[in-house]
């Protein structure tokens, strides 16, 4: 156990590739995970019964996650909920900035994308964060922008149970950049306090 | 003998905060040739040594669950400087019935014998009655983790769904594109 520890914490690769049962800790990159969600717009509560309303509102999404949680709470049993943020490789990250650039007639240039990777690297894009490519045994990714705008509260045993029945392995960021990508959420959180604060 | 579970009073009487006791350790740093209970949170060791009060509400013997735990298990140790003994449960019974809040704090060290075997106290029947009028028959709730502090049964059911869903034909998250340095 100790040995595993060392390795992982001497090693110069962000991934480590854990087993399908392996107990959940943070760090820990889940595929295709199902999450309900609730739209972004208001809700309009009147005209109808509350609960309907509220039925008809859920959203149901599929996305690749990450633990956020911290890992002495998961491994300690102390939380029944695990704290999860979505992310996508940056390719596919790289085409929805290109659309949007389109949607604002501007021109997606090479030069630009750069310069936002650029910016996510140094930390002053503050809702985003880069996970190394990487690639453990069998497992491998490319480069995932993670986005902590969007925060899901999964419970433990409904997010543990999908992959155990699927029995797919999975990849966990190892302890060294999982601490230095988790120092990104409370600086993302504070950028959001602060400026609520200020307005 | 075996402690199953403590809680400190709340010096405010707002509550208990629950301690997580690790039994058979030694600890000769505060009171040599003494078998103790390693107790995770409650006040610093340090109070204890100047001489100051506290009591604990403890639960001993072989309770297969916490949650299974009655009212009247529970008996109460008071500590005094560097001792402390356990009152009968008929008078320890109404310190009990409110919530607890567990906060992580410093390792202390309760003393094994004197849990085990509790002295007599003094006077303590002053602090027990502060707490009077709350039910005998109510018991604790289920036993909140070491560290942090439980809300319970804070949420309410609005509606609840079955959902037929097949993850795979799910739409996929997408991300929402800011450009923007200074736009969080």
């Amino acid at each position: 156990m100790i040995g595993t520890h060392l390795k992982e914490l001497m090693s110069d690769s962000w991934y480590s590739h854990v087993e399908a049962q392996t107990p959940l800790t943070q760090g820990d990159l889940i595929l295709d995970c199902p999450v309900i969600a609730w739209p972004a717009g208001p809700l309009n509560l009147s005209g109808s019964e509350e609960s309907e309303i509220l039925k008809g509102a859920t959203i149901a999404i599929r996305a690749d996650v990450v633990v956020m949680t911290q890992a002495c709470d998961l491994e300690n049993n102390k939380v029944d909920k695990v704290i999860l943020c979505p992310h996508v490789s940056v390719s596919d990250y790289r085409t929805a900035w290109e659309e949007e650039k389109k949607r604002l007639k501007q021109n997606p240039t090479k030069k630009a994308w750069g310069s936002l990777l650029a910016d996510i690297r140094d930390g002053y894009i503050w809702n985003l964060a880069i996970l190394n490519a990487g690639e453990s045994d069998d497992l491998k990714t490319e480069h995932r922008a993670v986005d902590f705008h969007d925060v899901y509260t999964i419970p433990r045993g409904f997010l543990e149970s999908p992959f155990k029945q699927r029995g797919h392995p999975r990849l966990r960021l190892n302890p060294t950049y999982r601490e230095i990508f988790h120092r990104r959420l409370p600086g993302f959180s504070c950028v959001l306090v602060c400026r609520s604060l200020l307005q | 003998m075996t402690i199953e579970a403590l809680r400190e009073d709340d010096p405010k009487r707002m509550g208990y905060k629950a301690l997580m006791v690790t039994s058979g350790a030694t600890n000769t740093s505060l009171i040599e040739q003494e078998h103790f209970y390693f107790v995770h949170g409650g006040r610093q060791a340090d109070a204890f040594e100047l001489g100051e009060d506290s009591s604990f509400v403890v639960c001993v013997g072989s309770v297969s669950s916490l949650k299974e735990i009655q009212f009247a298990d529970w008996g109460t140790c008071v500590w005094r400087g560097n001792k402390f003994g356990r009152l009968s449960l008929s008078t320890s019974e109404h310190r009990l019935g409110r919530s607890a809040a567990a906060i992580m704090h410093p390792i202390i060290a309760l003393s094994r014998a004197n849990v085990e075997e509790p002295a007599n106290v003094e006077n303590v029947s002053e602090t027990v009655s502060s707490l009077t009028g709350v039910s005998p028959e109510t018991e604790f709730e289920a036993f909140p983790r070491r560290g942090t502090y439980c809300l319970a049964d804070t949420e309410r059911i609005l509606f609840s769904q079955n959902l037929e869903l097949k993850t795979s034909d799910l739409p996929r998250w997408k991300p929402r594109v800011i450009d923007d340095r200074h736009t969080p």
